[in-house]
């Protein structure tokens, strides 16, 4: 067997186990713990979902729990100003920044120029287009690059959205808005 | 068979007494048994994960003499312990699973050959599991093409996404849950 076979097996392993955790199918997870018993990575792996199902549930909780507190201070503290970070959609030059930060090798010198171009460009990323659409519309708008230029953009663009999804636990403050003019 | 680490000054003939005095074991069994108990509100889980981890070490070590090296790892012998007292507790409340199991061995079936063909061959193994692959979430997709196309490993993966390896392992299994149940479907319909 080789290593990615290995692996292969374990993640399938692991996803059986998950089914059944969540099936509530208590043959098949003592099944699961009979093979883990002489199988180390196996066990690993196990234990691995347990604790990424508990921390999921905490986030999901902790969410839940902020989303109270919002309500219940927008209800009773109808004075304070309920400040969430912004979750505004990626946009042109948060991409063109990324890959200006970590830029992909063996781009031609025009594709550096465009993306230097692209990081002033404040205009939101349609949602999930695909590679030819995306060059079609990026192309329209910023002027031609090469594919692999388009293909680097796109990766980076997937990469920002992932870390954005994972900042799951949104910090929520309170605080006084500032009185209007003229009120006491 | 393995042996595992003993915990200075535990019985060195008594390895159920030396994992179950390890504090990494027991809160292992706590953190299982929060996640088998998923259904519940937060604030039934959390005190009842504790009594039933609780019963299952006390279960451990009442029939420490029917562990058995030459059949596996103390921590599987526990874990297994501790799914047999999350039963009966469900048992005791008259509760029956949610689902009961489906069987689905054609969806496991395809699963495991489209993603060996897929390794084996790279990206252009992907074919067959291609379409399916395509109505994943960009992140989910983005996953699938890390461990299965680029052939990372977790902690590589988790890196990348800048997200915690454990998370990796959670959000492969419910992405590859979800390819096995359209997989599923599709055989299922085609069966028709």
């Amino acid at each position: 067997m080789t290593p990615h076979q290995r692996r292969l097996r374990l993640d399938l392993a692991a996803t059986r186990y998950l089914d059944a955790l969540e099936r509530e199918d208590f043959d098949a997870m003592a099944e699961l713990w009979r093979q883990a018993g002489e199988d180390h990575d196996l066990e690993e792996a196990l234990h691995e979902l347990h604790a990424g199902l508990v921390e999921e549930r905490q986030i999901e909780q902790a969410r839940r729990d902020a989303g109270a507190l919002a309500e219940a201070v927008a209800k009773h503290l109808p004075s304070a100003e309920i400040i969430r970070p912004t979750t505004d959609p990626i946009t042109v030059a948060d991409v063109a920044e990324a890959l200006f930060r970590q830029p992909p090798p063996r781009l031609p010198p025009e594709a550096h120029a465009l993306n230097e171009k692209l990081r002033a460009a404040r205009e939101p990323l349609p949602e999930h287009l695909g590679l030819s659409k995306l060059i079609t519309w990026a192309e329209a708008k910023f002027g031609r690059a090469a594919r692999e230029y388009w293909k680097a953009f796109q990766q980076a663009a997937i990469d920002l959205e992932l870390r954005q999804a994972s900042e799951a636990e949104y910090r929520m403050a309170a605080r006084p808005t500032p009185r209007k003019e003229g009120q006491p | 068979m393995r042996t595992e680490a003993t915990t200075p000054g535990a019985p060195p003939d008594d390895p159920v007494r030396a994992a179950l005095d390890d504090e990494q074991s027991r809160a292992r069994l706590c953190v299982q048994a929060r996640a088998m108990l998923h259904r519940l509100p937060a604030g039934q889980r959390e005190p009842l994960a504790e009594d039933l981890a609780h019963e299952a070490i006390a279960r451990a070590l009442r029939g420490r003499d029917n562990y058995d090296p030459a059949k596996g790892t103390v921590a599987s012998w526990l874990g297994g312990i501790l799914i047999h007292v999350v039963r009966d507790h469900f048992r005791s409340l008259s509760r029956r699973p949610v689902a009961l199991a489906p069987g689905d061995a054609d969806g496991w079936e395809r699963l495991a050959v489209d993603l060996s063909s897929a390794d084996d061959k790279g990206q252009g193994g992907f074919a067959d599991i291609a379409p399916f692959v395509a109505r994943l979430s960009p992140s989910q997709q983005e996953l699938v093409r890390l461990r299965f196309w680029e052939g990372l490993d977790s902690a590589s993966i988790a890196a990348r996404l800048e997200i915690g390896a454990i998370a990796v392992r959670v959000r492969l299994s419910r992405t590859l849950d979800k390819l096995r149940r359209m997989l599923s479907n599709q055989t299922r319909e085609v069966g028709r």
